[in-house]
């Protein structure tokens, strides 16, 4: 039986509401921001102390977030962080590390091949997707706006 | 007049097993659960494994309290949340009684109860089996993200209670009798928000007890409790307004199993438990606990399902639920 009642619809979006938007807004700010600083000082650790070059040093602290991130995942850390901090550590390349490790985990189970294997890019094949379909949707722009030049 | 509502004349609860892990135990309902698992792995490689390892726990246990014996058991009614119900089927390999599997997704396990008891009574059987269970990293898994994922916890989000509990029928004369059940109907309110089941729910529920009321023409002073599954903080609050509009003021004579299992202070829980565990353990032992006692003599149970899958929330298609109820009284 279905029930198309006005004063329900209003209960359940009443209900649905996301509460303390703001403080979770500012946590998230606050939370991120620490993480760029900390991929900040990392990037200057390698470029000013270990006198790598400007490329490498963005991926070594890269790295080094991706790796603090699976450690914290395998550990299960990663999840009750991300309950306080929301998206300060979901937005970063923390929150893609964790997408990777927790399905790979998750996979484990069912083996190396339909398990890690075939899990492991699960919940983050949509970034890999979108991602190569907006290179090429922004690479034939680029190659317009050379031939017209 | 529709066959909604059945009066049982001789179902009587005979023994009851009962396990859930560490954070049930350790909530405000914890001294009244016996048994108990320390981790949710119970020594097994994987999370279903466990759970098909905490019915069987829980169907042993019933068996070792009853008067029957094993090769006694007439036949067998149990369901839970796992995919073709795995973890119900695999629980029962071991015994040679009849099997029938159940889906009604939180209210699984009231609805093995409604059916053991339609057949024992149909075909005049003097015994019968229900049970179920329910993983929470089994339910996260299939319905919502990985375990580890860093998924935000909404307000309105129920934690699934990890247990199994199994409940043994039978015709002799004990202190608990189920004395009459009524089957839901599918109630869709048009809502698609997967982590509000509560509020979705608590309109079946509502639909469900008058329909007991009015079949059966009692008022709600003929109870001395209402209790509901799994509608949790959200759902029950609004199981009481929405009842009470409609002339029926329960709020003195309800207790809600997700809402009372968990201390969401200490347990960090948002709006309470759920699964079909969680209506079961929560009224088979502190319910018929305090029926022992006779401070509750004649009690409904209302166990509320919400029937959505992870295919249809994605297609985006609205929540249709249930909600079984059954009587509960002191002879």
């Amino acid at each position: 039986m279905v029930i198309n009642d006005e004063k329900i619809k209003q209960i359940i979006k009443e209900n649905g509401k996301e509460k303390h938007k703001i403080k979770k807004v500012l946590l998230s700010f606050l939370f991120g921001g620490i993480i760029g600083l900390f991929g900040e000082a990392i990037y200057v650790l390698f470029s000013q102390v270990f006198f790598v070059n400007h490329e490498d040093a963005i991926i070594y602290s890269d790295s080094v977030i991706i790796v603090i991130s699976f450690l914290l995942t395998g550990f299960g850390v990663f999840d009750k962080v991300a309950q306080v901090a929301h998206s300060g550590v979901l937005i970063p390349i923390s929150g893609f590390a964790n997408s990777i490790t927790s399905s790979a985990i998750e996979g484990k189970t069912e083996g190396l091949v339909f398990g890690i294997g075939g899990k492991m890019f699960s919940l983050i094949g949509c970034v890999f997707t979108y991602g190569i379909v907006s290179s090429i949707v922004l690479g034939f722009i680029y190659y317009l706006m050379q031939v017209l030049k | 007049m529709k066959s909604q509502s059945v009066k049982f004349n001789n179902i009587y609860i005979d023994s009851i097993g009962i396990i859930v892990s560490k954070k049930e135990k350790l909530g405000p309902l914890g001294m009244y659960f016996n048994h108990y698992i320390d981790d949710y792995y119970f020594q097994c490689k994987s999370f279903e494994k466990a759970q098909i390892k905490l019915s069987n726990e829980a169907i042993k246990l019933a068996i070792s309290h009853s008067i029957y014996k094993e090769n006694e058991i007439s036949i067998a009614f149990g369901g839970d949340l796992s995919n073709q119900l795995y973890s119900s089927t695999a629980s029962l390999k071991q015994y040679d009684f009849p099997f029938v599997g159940l889906y009604a997704a939180c209210a699984s396990g009231i609805l093995s109860i409604i059916l053991a008891s339609l057949y024992m009574q149909g075909c005049d059987l003097n015994n019968a089996l229900a049970f179920t269970s329910s993983h929470v990293c089994v339910s996260q898994r299939q319905f919502r993200y990985p375990n580890e994922y860093a998924s935000l916890i909404k307000d309105s989000m129920t934690s699934t209670v990890t247990g199994g509990c199994a409940v043994i029928l039978t015709n002799m004369k004990k202190q608990i009798r189920i004395s009459k059940c009524t089957i839901g109907r599918i109630i869709d309110v048009l809502s698609k928000n997967v982590n509000d089941m509560g509020t979705c729910m608590a309109f079946s529920a509502i639909d469900t007890l008058i329909n007991h009321l009015n079949n059966n023409n009692e008022s709600i002073n003929d109870y001395d409790l209402f209790v509901t599954g799994d509608l949790g903080d959200i759902g029950s609050k609004v199981f009481i307004d929405v009842l009470k509009e409609k002339g029926y003021d329960i709020i003195s004579k309800h207790i809600d199993c997700g809402s009372a299992i968990y201390d969401k202070e200490k347990q960090d829980i948002k709006a309470g438990g759920s699964g079909p565990a969680c209506v079961m353990c929560v009224t088979f032992s502190y319910i018929i606990n305090q029926m022992m006692k006779k401070i509750y003599k004649k009690v409904l149970v209302i166990a509320t399902g919400s029937l959505h899958s992870q295919i249809s929330y994605q297609q985006k298609e609205t929540i249709p639920c249930i909600a079984h109820a059954i009587v509960l009284e002191v002879t």
